[in-house]
């Protein structure tokens, strides 16, 4: 089997992902530091969108001019476009930033990365697991 | 570091929510403060907050979609004080009546509940954005 350190796919994901969530951190913090700021509107980053872009077949990878080259990972956007989250009732304060909301949205944000960090160190364990065996014999 | 910014904009949410919660403080406090006849009497305030952007590191913020607080500046309720009829006390006018503050002790000490809420959440957002720098240090460990 192929071990290919550098370029795995997997890792390449998570951390796609990764960079995905604290972006979503950042705009949740914005969103709960303008609670009471008056005609804030909620924002949000998506997640669908890149995640389906990142997983699909048809996603552009490097072009393979020899059947034995690697078609590589495709580049993954390092930002994703922030966007007006729609239909959120609005305060008298045309505010429409909803507590609630924001607070699942922070448990999801921070769920997901502990999961994924995790996910990484796994990872990164089976490496060093291989690394320390070869070195024993 | 993108968390660096999120743990910024939250910082920002804080001190915002703070300044609100010393000025709601203040018309607590002067809810009853009198002054001589003929002179304005204290006026109930608060602050208006306004969006900004936060510093750019790397570029690390996402266009202007992230965005921290401040408070732009701090407003005065013009509403009417209120108009007590005190024959004998110090401040009175000539027919007897004490201007007092427009301030609603009630009014206040919902608003204070709401800086405090408001203060929370955001405190939440750096704690977590803590957790999240943390959890990334303990990936090599």
């Amino acid at each position: 089997m192929k071990l290919d350190l550098f370029h795995d796919q997997t890792l390449d994901a998570m951390s796609a992902y990764l960079g995905r969530l604290s972006q979503r951190q950042q705009v949740v913090a914005s969103n709960l530091a303008n609670i009471d700021t008056p005609g804030y509107k909620t924002r949000d980053v998506s997640f669908h969108a890149t995640m389906q872009e990142l997983m699909s077949e048809s996603s552009p990878g490097l072009r393979t001019t020899r059947s034995g080259h690697d078609r590589g990972w495709s580049p993954v956007p390092s930002q994703a476009q922030a966007f007006e989250v729609h239909g959120i009732p609005a305060r008298a304060d045309r505010n429409n930033v909803d507590l609630d909301r924001e607070m699942v949205k922070l448990s999801e944000t921070s769920f997901g990365y502990a999961m994924i960090t995790q996910l990484m160190r796994a990872k990164f364990q089976t490496l060093a697991a291989s690394i320390h065996e070869g070195r024993s014999q | 570091m993108s968390l660096m910014t999120a743990i910024e904009v939250g910082a920002s949410g804080l001190t915002a929510q703070r300044r609100r919660l010393e000025v709601l403080v203040s018309n607590l406090v002067n809810a009853n403060t009198t002054k001589p006849a003929g002179a304005e009497p204290y006026r109930r305030k608060d602050v208006l907050f306004a969006a900004t952007n936060p510093e750019r590191t790397f570029g690390a913020a996402l266009d202007d979609a992230v965005q921290g607080v401040e408070v732009a500046k701090i407003v005065t309720d013009q509403s009417e004080p209120r108009k007590e009829y005190e024959p004998n006390h110090e401040h009175a006018d000539k027919d007897g009546y004490v201007l007092y503050p427009n301030v609603e002790p009630m009014e206040e000490m919902v608003n204070v509940l709401s800086a405090t809420r408001s203060y929370e959440a955001n405190l939440q957002a750096v704690n977590a954005a803590k957790e999240m720098a943390k959890k990334t240090l303990e990936i090599l460990r």
